[in-house]
């Protein structure tokens, strides 16, 4: 996946066909994965309602979903994710690109949250195995159209 | 002339005052470190829910990377919980704390 253009309010990206399969799979599986809750608060909120939280987690779950399908829709659609030499060229606005991120970036957290949410910085170890590997690619995978779409959105030079 | 002490009511909190109570500012958004989220991303976040810029991003970024969290902002109940929403829709490790007086 790399920049091609930035455009007022749009950017247009090269995916190569393996781009495109990859981003499907991601959260394809990252929806089969799940995500932990997030707790609202740390410490006490006394005029935090009592379903508050199962309310917040549903509905940030929702709206995943709503950007998964939306990101389905745009690289099926032709128009949008046109077929070229060498692979797709797919145009986003700069909302899109921020949706297509999120989902992204969501499933990095969740295939993450899968694995015990280990902290490879400070001590914790997690040697590869059959059974952990593919969240460590998709992890890895993730990162780097993570990576590529904040550089774009940020407006940085295309990374060629 | 005698002073008769008096005892003063007890004051008592309406609906109206619990409601005024949460929209003052009075809430803390807080972020905390995660091992996960790119350093990038996290300012690209900060700078989007909140239209900072990138220096302002980055501070508070580097905050939540080297101390394990960082305030980024004092607001009403209802403003806090909106950029806690947000920022959780990005994946970022954000909670609503109530200020300490």
């Amino acid at each position: 996946m790399k920049l091609l253009a930035r455009e007022p309010g749009r950017l247009v990206f090269h995916l190569s066909a393996k781009d495109r399969n990859a981003i499907r799979a991601l959260l394809r599986r990252a929806a089969e994965v799940g995500r932990s809750p997030s707790p609202i608060s740390r410490g006490p909120l006394a005029a935090l309602p009592e379903d508050a939280q199962e309310l917040l987690d549903a509905e940030r779950l929702a709206e995943w979903n709503r950007f998964h399908t939306d990101v389905a829709t745009w690289l099926d659609d032709p128009a949008r994710c046109v077929a070229g030499k060498g692979g797709f060229g797919l145009t986003l606005s700069d909302a899109d690109a921020e949706i297509l991120l999120q989902a992204l970036n969501s499933a990095k957290v969740g295939f993450w949250e899968a694995l015990g949410s280990p902290d490879l910085e400070n001590g914790d170890e997690l040697a590869p195995t059959t059974d952990n590997i593919s969240h460590l690619f998709a992890i890895e995978r993730a990162s780097l159209y993570v990576a590529t779409l904040v550089i774009a959105l940020q407006g940085d030079q295309p990374n060629a | 002339m005698p002073v008769t002490p008096e005892t003063l009511p007890t004051p008592t909190v309406t609906p109206q005052e619990e409601t005024r109570d949460a929209l003052e500012p009075g809430y803390l958004v807080v972020v905390w470190n995660d091992p996960v989220n790119l350093m990038v991303y996290v300012v690209h976040v900060f700078q989007r829910v909140f239209g900072w810029d990138r220096k302002k991003a980055e501070r508070h970024m580097l905050e939540v990377h080297e101390k394990g969290k960082s305030v980024l902002i004092r607001e009403s109940y209802e403003q806090a919980e909106s950029h806690v929403h947000q920022l959780l829709s990005y994946s970022l490790q954000a909670t609503l704390e109530r200020d300490s007086p």
